[in-house]
């Protein structure tokens, strides 16, 4: 790693360019190092807490390939491949693969998994998956610190803390690096590399509110808003599924935390006001099914005036069950959910969790090849899979792609001109001092304003392109914000991320007329299309958004 | 609001502030008798507990604001 001082700031230059040190992150630079990688870590945040992992975990997900039904790489893969378009068989049987090496990495950092009876690690069925592929993770408060302390020690892997990404930069359609701020000191850092990885972190927040108004109350992290695409996509990656992608789960009432999947798949009762339980109605695995299934049949219910309040009852369960559930689980996958039921007197044993449908979260994936390149030579997609073991692995094996590449690859090279032109375009919030200029909340409120009114659960196309015009509107003040200090101008940035991801999200959900594939229903196309069961992707194109469907493979 | 420092307990570390993902944490070592959360931006606590985990003498609790009770 070279480090060279300029006039707008400092220059990086590293082999692999790893963006983001959440759980994608770490996976990417446990490959990078044992390749012999020379690789940079940088995001927002400490790697001891950045993203989602930051603070706990409480499953990971691993067919392993045991003698017990359905944990097969073949089940694996046919379960995804049904279950998403843009996956390719090769992609997830390197996931697969990686299953192993990453537990190997979590037992040696600490990690203590709930043990089966006569042996083994205790797994359950989630998510209407075929096979009980998910482990019980019961110290997942610490697993970032634990798994943070490795990699600071890893040799080839230099770690950049508190660095905002502005911008990727990109030459004849192949990554050349990134720039940034750094959130403390303001300085500017851009970092030149052969190849990067994007582990920006596919669940993004702040779209929409829950019951409670406050977006930063939200179910994943709320400082994830959508740079994984956002950045991408203005390079030229293209973008799959953010149609689809939305998704949204139960929350314990008033209070973002995630932890349904531990409390279905535990075998909870979700009841309806009137005390009946209705999921059957909706799924055949009744509240163990698809995520989507649950939330739809929980609006329906609500629509039909059957609630609120839904409870989730644990009380059947046994005393073990219920035990393991609130006090290890629970607090695993979010550190203050002890805290919070305390504060609402809740107790699993002999009440019924109230909850309620929480805020839409946006998503999708980036185009990506059997090597999980992007359509951006180069740039890698490291957060294509769903949940911990998907982020880590997912990394996990990008980087085992990238880190071949650059031992070819040329050295990206940066123009300081360019960088020094988006450093002032950057920093510009600092100096708009202005009365009328629109704070960091003044700018990304209206933006879930239009997002919860014109494409909430129920929608129709007439709204949506109602809901893109006024999402270009807001884009029209981008120059009129102002930050006073480079927290607000942080907040800004990922308020510019969200918007963009909001409106590739509408855009996409344009094309698709049908119900049925999305978290929405939509009333001017009430039905399941047979003809669109294929993913749709976005890409930019001379400066304008651009589709095409991706066939879905066998 | 959260989270609340016990000032007795703690030791001005300040590994809380460093390991805040929300950026909404303060110490000045020279004045402030034990870390605050900076009022404007308290809203945006996610209740992750990333500031407990990193405390090494138990310093931090947590109050939860009425409107997650309600």
């Amino acid at each position: 790693m070279n480090k060279i001082q300029k006039e707008w700031g400092t220059l990086y230059e590293t082999d692999m360019l790893i963006l983001g040190t959440g759980a994608s992150g770490v996976g990417a630079a446990l490959k990078a190092s044992e390749k012999g990688c020379e690789a940079i870590m940088i995001g927002k945040g400490t790697l001891e807490s950045s993203g989602s992992l930051g603070g706990g975990n409480d499953h990971f997900m691993a067919a392993l390939g045991t003698d017990e039904p359905h944990d097969d790489k073949e089940t694996f893969i046919n379960f995804y491949m049904k279950s998403a378009y843009g996956y390719k068989r090769e992609q997830l049987s390197q996931w697969y693969d990686a299953f192993k090496p990453c537990l190997a990495v979590l037992d040696e950092v600490g990690t203590e998994f709930k043990p089966k009876e006569g042996g083994g690690r205790f797994r359950s069925v989630g998510f209407g998956q075929p096979g009980a592929w998910w482990l019980h993770i019961v110290n997942g408060r610490t697993i970032k610190r634990n798994l943070a302390k490795k990699i600071r020690k890893l040799p080839h892997i230099h770690v950049l803390d508190d660095i905002v990404i502005t911008k990727l930069f990109a030459e004849n359609n192949h990554i050349t690096g990134c720039m940034g701020f750094n959130v403390l000191t303001g300085e500017t850092v851009a970092v030149s590399c052969k190849v990067a990885i994007n582990c920006l972190g596919w669940h993004a927040q702040r779209a929409g509110n829950n019951s409670t108004g406050n977006p930063f109350n939200c179910w994943f992290t709320p400082f994830t808003t959508g740079s994984y695409f956002s950045l991408a996509y203005e390079v030229g990656a293209a973008i799959i599924n953010a149609d689809i992608s939305g998704r949204t789960t139960m929350l314990p009432k008033g209070w973002g935390a995630p932890g349904m999947n531990g409390i279905n798949n535990m075998g909870g009762h979700e009841l309806n006001a009137l005390g009946d339980r209705f999921m059957g109605k909706y799924d055949p695995m009744w509240e163990n099914g698809k995520r989507r299934n649950q939330i739809m049949g929980t609006e329906q219910e609500q629509l039909e005036g059957y609630g609120p309040p839904f409870y989730m009852d644990m009380r059947h369960l046994n005393k073990e069950d219920v035990h393991h559930l609130q006090y290890v689980l629970m607090p695993a996958d979010k550190e203050t959910y002890l805290d919070y039921c305390a504060a609402r007197g809740i107790d699993f044993h002999t009440t019924p969790l109230e909850v309620e449908i929480g805020e839409i979260a946006l998503s999708g994936m980036l185009l990506a090849d059997e090597r999980m390149e992007t359509t951006v030579k180069g740039l890698f997609a490291g957060c294509n899979f769903t949940s911990f073991s998907g982020a880590m692995c997912g990394g996990f094996i990008a980087a085992n792609h990238a880190a071949d590449d650059a031992k070819t690859a040329s050295q990206g090279i940066l123009d300081d001109a360019v960088i020094s032109a988006h450093k002032a375009k950057d920093m510009a919030p600092l100096e708009n001092q202005k009365s009328t200029g629109l704070s960091y909340m003044e700018f990304e409120g209206p933006i879930r304003q239009v997002m919860d009114y014109y494409a909430g659960f129920r929608r129709n196309m007439p709204g949506m392109e109602l809901a893109l015009k006024r999402l270009d509107l807001i884009t029209a003040y981008k120059d009129k914000v102002k930050a006073k200090n480079l927290h607000d101008l942080m907040r800004l940035r990922e308020g510019f991320d969200l918007l963009e991801l909001c409106k590739i999200h509408l855009f996409a959900c344009l094309q698709r007329k049908e119900t049925g594939r999305g978290m929405y229903k939509l009333s001017d196309y009430p039905n399941l299309d047979p003809n669109l069961d294929k993913g749709l992707a976005v890409q930019l194109k001379d400066g304008a958004p651009n589709c095409f469907w991706i066939e879905k493979t066998a | 609001m959260p989270p609340v420092f016990n000032s007795e307990k703690c030791v001005r570390c300040g590994k809380c502030v460093k390991d805040c993902p929300a950026y909404i944490l303060a110490l000045d070592k020279k004045t402030d008798k034990t870390p605050h959360i900076i009022e404007e931006y308290k809203f945006e606590c996610w209740h992750c507990g990333n500031c407990r985990i990193s405390c090494p003498s138990d310093a931090i609790s947590f109050e939860f604001p009425l409107y997650t009770l309600v």
